[in-house]
């Protein structure tokens, strides 16, 4: 016979607690596999719905900050190292509102997409695609099912009319937006194999789009560029098979890309050989101007402006007087032989001999302008400054039909009207137009009536978008080289061209910032100990009644080794069977999960459907770890076997109670006293630096909870080992304290005093609505309601301008304060997003209007004024959003790219304590338009005030046209706080399988121990004790196991709550708790019951016959 | 009926599960002993005397048959009279000492007082539980635990226990077992001594004729019958 067949034939023996072993194994062992597969389905979830939103696409140009031509992909392919397998598809991209003709459907937020056949080749499956011959709309599977018409019928898309340039800048054409509109067939929905889900945002919302061919969207959108223009302008370039080349792909773009692709030209001036550098966004940037000028210092810069009047001063502001309106004036640089001679004094202008005859004025006069600039909120400031006319210059010759000045740049709105009638200039035409200004409209166009110094003029006028509308040069030659070289110099970033490594980015997005396999590993944490060490005691129970066996072998020359040999294989082949079973459990167990989080704990995954797709590395790596943790747990259960004698294994044959009477042991129990004592020092001390400092309460609960926890099972063991050593104790209660086992009662108290720890605190962390959702100084910060809009809005809504234009109530806005808000485009980095968010939305706050609102962990919204640097800019964020999401701590840095291309950091500086501001990034409005020039208008308002109801209706149909979407503050602090609360609910419901667990626990303690007293129950019953009172003192003596076990987990949770319930008692709820504690000892108390029942069915008097 | 203990026709058998024929442990036995009166039960092992001991006191049930001990059908009892039964009229020994080994000598001793069947008080229980301990010769042991007793001295702890309550039976089965000649001698003159002394009926099961012949009367186990040896 071999040792094998000693280790097979114990298997044998010992089924029945091998198998309870191998099953309390399997339990560990499918959380952790379990864990680790849920987690694999929700990355491949998230990369299966990544790979359907990127297609092959691999990198995307954005042009942020306008169009350039279409062209330009097919430049780029020509482009020299260009790998042949590279595609590039041109796409423009805007956001805007779809409608039924009849109104009853409406859908805004949407995105729109203007594609041609190329698009579909970046798709997995091209031959899936639309044919984009036919004039009308696709959508993208969401939207197709919220909209549910059929094909064929009719809806209305309406989007902005781009503008040359951005809408909050002078000049930039009608103050109310203008929108481009196609009443065209509905002809079906994109499939998300052909790129129906592509979307450039990482986000839980399914995308929203149309599309539509790009040859009608373009045909339509730019009517207001230039008529000489191209009208193929595009705003995205699309790359697939660009991997590896990412490095090289800018370089490639910049010798592909030209000038006009950024809207510069060097236009040839009607005057003799001369040229001249503009922009087709009228003002040229700094950037542009210092590098020009650098190339050649001899060109001259000009800036021409719209005044609204020229007159004499004291006719200005008197609307019978006489005076010229709306003329260009332009700011030249003096030189010999120009326009304004050397040593021009900034106080004069040269007026032209129309303008002088019009105006009786001659030289020596004082003439006035009156102009618009504009504010921060494209409020029109009305400014009035006095020259005295210094020169007066002779007319220039008319400019012939379709022809512009060489002076003035082409202002959209007013460079291609017919007539002074027709101007729609952005700002309000509050002088009459006169027939002879007609008439020099008609001969002259826009050429300047008057010119001042370009310092003076740059001083009046300059914005953030450039001081400067041209830069003449002289000669062909000049031009030419000056363009090459501006072409070379400046990087197509400089224009707000970016590129993005979009399959880089897609890929860590779904690395995700939540990661479920830890998430349930750490949920089911306490499962999994629970069954480790249950696992441990049934197997420590099997081998204490093999103690003879052990006993037998090694008075039989066995050595401890072979010995040793026979239990590690025993405990490896329960393992192992336990670990298989895991296993298979966890196929249910993952599923069963994903089940409840696409059902109840939807609001955890922001209703993402997950499928089960374990990988099977995480199964092997699972299983691997819980039958080594498992075999570890059994092997240190071995070692008590190990410590006795073989003689006493033999007579004893189970644990010897005299060790708890012995000196040693009364000497260690002596010794431990003083960890109860330090336990406690240790324990006031945390609550003391908890409440004075900013510990997350979920920190302090857990440091302090685990200290009472700790402190409280010191305190039982002694209580338990006291009850036996202690004679008089044991008089007054002499039955009670027959069992000696402390370590098991420990044990019992432990597993339900952490259980019932966790899950108290999980219930005291839930989070229930604030009732003071009006406070400025709350989570709310006094608003309730967030109005956003598909398109924007370019004027403040409190002035008065705005309400003329949108035909606002008044005495509904009295009541109210609307905040509203910049918004630079990024991953929502709100735990609704699963995504990893690297740049979230970066907002621009109006810091005045923001003050005293919300409470602050770090700094407050003061501290984003200050700046010294420009590409370091101070943000506040949320707690929640800097801890969890981006996982970042208070003075950490986050990169952007402003529209020219140019990286900057903002600084996490003031930190707003659990608020609705979860997702983004808030820097001040100030910084913010410094950065993004070109981005005009507000697209999210934050309303606070009395009958703000009424208000927000009110203002939902008054920007019907710009797609209003509405949602009350209240409602997305609950949506964030779902999202917590589902995971809390989560961890209380395996917590709670945990406390069962441990119930299991317990009662398999208690029938074990009757089960090795039974000697001691038969004795009593054969002295006169009857079955009832047995189970009554059986019944007393481990009640207290569940007295002390919850005792213990409810103080530990409550003390641990302290912190949190001294700063903020909301939310806390004594009630939920009682009953919480009353239903844990009810399940308890049943369990006693059972285990008691099942242990002592009957007085077990034959084991005396047995002896 | 004079008959302090009256055995009538008992029948035990075992069967077992898979067993072919029972096992017939006690045949149509009938025993009747006095008040006061000692008896020694011999016979050899599975002849069925402790099966005896264990169903005159209660613990186990006969196949048939009635057992009368003090005018009460022991089998008759509900379980709550059968407990108060075993509590204040019986007190066994058994071969194994069967001491809880978490509680001291005197603790031990005390045990049966505990089942509130009887009217003593807790101080009349312990100054009781310290005169037995005393009358078998441990009262300097009595705060020792079992683990620290020799087996003579957990035997007569056993015998302590047995009359805590001042049983008017003693059931004594195989007391002398586990002991050398000089314990089983040094017993047996206690159990005579206590039995005289406390007027119990006392019944000892034995493997000893030696033992057995100093007690007032002798029955032999033969087939699962018994029949009476006059020493």
């Amino acid at each position: 016979m071999s040792i094998w067949r000693i280790i097979f034939a114990n298997l044998k023996h010992s089924r029945r607690q091998h198998l309870g072993t191998s099953l309390c194994l399997a339990l560990a062992s499918m959380i952790l596999v379990g864990s680790l597969t849920i987690g694999d389905s929700v990355r491949n979830t998230l990369w299966q719905k990544a790979a359907e939103r990127i297609g092959m696409i691999t990198h995307v140009f954005v042009s942020s900050d306008g169009y350039f031509h279409s062209d330009l992909a097919d430049r780029l392919l020509v482009t020299e190292d260009l790998p042949k397998e590279v595609m590039v598809a041109p796409v423009v991209m805007a956001t805007g509102t779809i409608a039924s003709p009849d109104g009853k459907l409406h859908a805004s937020g949407i995105t729109v997409l203007g594609i041609d056949e190329r698009f579909f080749q970046l798709a997995w499956d091209s031959t899936m695609s639309p044919d984009l011959k036919k004039l009308g709309f696709w959508a993208s599977p969401e939207l197709a099912r919220e909209l549910g018409v059929e094909q064929g019928s009719r809806l209305i898309l309406r989007v902005e009319e781009p503008s040359l340039f951005s809408r909050d800048a002078p000049l930039s054409g009608e103050r109310d937006a203008r929108f481009v509109s196609w009443n065209r067939p509905y002809l079906g929905e994109v499939n998300p194999s052909a790129l129906g889900n592509f979307s450039l945002q990482a986000s839980m919302e399914p995308a929203r789009t149309i599309f539509m061919p790009l040859s009608m969207m373009q045909n339509d959108m730019f009517i207001t560029f230039s008529p000489d223009e191209r009208k193929d302008f595009a705003n995205l370039l699309l790359v697939a098979g660009g991997e590896g080349l990412t490095d090289s792909l800018m370089a490639m773009m910049k010798r592909c890309w030209t000038l006009k692709d950024a809207g510069l030209e060097t236009k040839k001036l009607r005057a003799v050989d001369r040229w001249n550098l503009r922009s087709r966004k009228v003002f040229l940037s700094d950037k542009v101007v210092h590098t020009a000028r650098q190339i050649d210092p001899t060109l001259e810069a000009e800036f021409t402006y719209l005044v609204n009047a020229i007159g004499k001063p004291e006719a200005i502001g008197d609307g019978n007087a006489s005076l010229i309106p709306y003329s260009m004036v332009t700011g030249v640089e003096p030189k010999k032989g120009g326009i304004l001679e050397p040593e021009w004094h900034e106080g004069k202008m040269a007026i032209n001999q129309w303008a002088a005859i019009d105006l009786n004025i001659s030289l020596g006069d004082l003439i006035s302008i009156e102009y618009f600039v504009v504010g921060d909120r494209r409020e029109l400031i009305e400014k009035t400054t006095s020259f005295e006319v210094g020169k007066i210059l002779p007319m220039p010759e008319k400019i012939p039909k379709g022809d512009e000045s060489d002076w003035t740049p082409r202002f959209p709105g007013l460079s291609d009207a017919d007539n002074c009638g027709e101007w729609d200039t952005g700002i309000p035409i509050k002088h009459k137009i006169r027939s002879k200004d007609e008439s020099y409209w008609d001969d002259y166009r826009g050429t300047p009536k008057a010119f001042i110094s370009l310092t003076r003029a740059q001083e009046m006028w300059g914005n953030r978008w450039g001081n400067v509308t041209g830069l003449r040069i002289n000669g062909r030659e000049r031009a030419n080289e000056l363009g090459k070289q501006l072409r070379n110099i400046l990087d197509p970033r400089t224009f707000g061209l970016r590129l993005i490594h979009f399959e880089k980015k897609a890929i860590d997005a779904v690395s995700g910032p939540v990661d479920f396999s830890q998430l349930f590993l750490s949920f089911g944490f306490f499962v999994l100990l629970a069954g480790l060490s249950l696992s441990a005691l049934i197997f420590g129970f099997s081998l204490e009644q093999r103690n003879r066996q052990v006993g037998m072998l090694l008075s039989l020359g066995y050595t401890l080794r072979k010995v040793n040999f026979i239990t590690s294989m025993e405990a490896g082949v329960v393992c192992l069977l336990g670990t298989l079973m895991g296993v298979g459990w966890a196929w249910f167990f993952g599923s069963g999960v994903l089940w409840m989080l696409n059902n109840a704990w939807g609001s955890a995954v922001a209703k993402l459907t997950i499928y089960y797709a374990p990988r099977l590395e995480s199964i092997v790596l699972g299983a691997g770890a819980s039958f080594l943790m498992g075999l570890i747990c059994l092997l240190w259960i071995t070692r008590k076997q190990r410590k006795y004698r073989p003689v006493e294994l033999i007579q004893s044959g189970a644990y010897n109670p005299n060790s708890l009477h012995s000196e040693s042991f009364k000497k260690r129990l002596y010794r431990s006293i003083w960890i109860e004592p330090v336990a406690w020092v240790a324990l006031i001390c945390m609550i003391l630096t908890s409440s004075t400092s900013k510990v997350p309460p979920s920190v302090s609960f857990f440091c302090i909870g685990f200290m009472v926890l700790f402190a409280g099972l010191v305190r039982v063991f002694r209580y338990f080992a006291n009850n036996i050593n202690n004679r008089k104790l044991r008089d007054r209660n002499l039955l009670l304290n027959l069992d000696y086992r402390t370590g098991r009662k420990i044990t019992g108290v432990g597993i339900l005093a952490v259980g019932t720890f966790l899950i108290v605190g999980a219930g005291a962390f839930r989070k229930s609505q604030s009732e003071n959702t009006l406070l400025t100084r709350s989570e709310t910060g006094g608003f309730t309601h967030i109005i956003k809009t598909s398109l924007p809005l370019y004027d403040d809504l409190m002035s008065e301008n705005a309400r003329d234009l949108y035909d606002l109530n008044d005495e509904l806005l009295s009541d109210v304060t609307v905040v509203p808000l910049r918004t630079q485009a990024g991953d929502d980095a709100s735990c609704l997003n699963l995504h990893n968010s690297s740049s979230p939305p970066l907002y621009g706050v109006p810091i005045l209007q923001m003050e005293k609102r919300f409470n602050f962990v770090e700094g407050n919204w003061s501290a984003l004024k200050k700046s010294d640097n420009t590409d370091l800019l101070p943000a506040a964020i949320d707690h929640n959003t800097m801890l969890w999401s981006l996982k970042k701590n208070v003075g950490d840095r986050i990169s952007y790219l402003d529209s020219e291309g140019q990286e900057f950091e903002v600084k996490l500086t003031a930190v707003v304590e659990g608020s609705f501001l979860q997702g983004g990034l808030y820097i001040s409005e100030e910084n913010w338009v410094k950065k993004y020039p070109n981005q005009g208008g507000y697209q999210e308002f934050w309303i606070s005030g009395s009958r703000v109801d009424r208000t927000v209706d009110h203002l939902l149909d008054r920007f019907f046209n710009y797609g209003p979407r509405s949602q009350t503050v209240v409602s997305r602090l609950e949506q964030l706080k779902n999202v917590e609360n589902t995971y809390l609910s989560i961890f209380q419901a395996l917590g709670g399988l945990g406390v069962l667990l441990g119930t299991l626990g317990i009662l398999i303690i208690i029938v074990r121990n009757l089960w090795e007293r039974r000697h001691e129950q038969a004795l009593l019953g054969a002295v006169g004790f009857s079955l009832p009172q047995l189970h009554k003192l059986v019944m007393r003596e481990n009640a207290r196991i569940i007295f002390w076990g919850l005792i213990t987990g409810l103080m530990a949770g409550l003390v641990g709550l302290i912190p949190t319930i001294l700063e903020n008692s909301e939310g806390f709820s004594i009630i939920s708790l009682t009953s919480f504690g009353g239903g844990l000892f009810i399940l308890s108390y049943i369990s006693l019951v059972i285990a008691i029942r099942m242990g002592l069915p009957k007085l077990p008097i034959n084991t005396l016959r047995d002896e | 009926m004079n008959s302090f203990i009256d055995v009538k026709n008992l029948t035990k058998v075992y069967s077992s599960t898979g067993e072919e024929f029972p096992s017939v442990v006690l045949n149509d036995l009938s025993l009747q002993v006095s008040k006061g009166r000692s008896v020694g039960l011999i016979g050899p092992s599975g002849s069925g005397k402790s099966t005896l001991l264990n169903i005159i006191s209660g613990l186990d049930d006969p196949t048939s048959g009635e057992v009368w001990v003090d005018e009460n059908q022991v089998h008759q009892l509900s379980p709550i009279e059968a407990a108060s039964f075993r509590n204040q009229t019986i007190g066994f020994i058994f071969q194994a000492h069967h001491l809880l080994p978490a509680l001291t000598a005197h603790q031990n001793v005390m045990v049966p007082a505990l089942a509130g069947h009887g009217k003593m008080s807790a101080d009349e229980s312990r100054d009781r539980a310290n005169h037995l301990l005393e009358q078998v010769g441990l009262s300097e042991r009595a705060n020792h635990m079992p683990s620290q007793l020799s087996g003579g001295e957990r035997q007569r702890v056993a015998v302590a226990r047995a009359l805590i309550n001042q049983p008017k039976v003693l059931l004594a089965d195989e007391p002398t077992g586990a002991l050398d000649k000089k314990n089983a001698d040094s017993l047996m003159d206690m159990l005579i001594k206590l039995n005289e002394e406390f007027e119990c009926t006392m019944l000892v099961v034995t493997h000893s004729q030696e033992q057995a012949n100093r007690l007032d009367e002798v029955w032999s186990f033969q087939d699962g019958k018994l029949s009476a040896i006059i020493p």
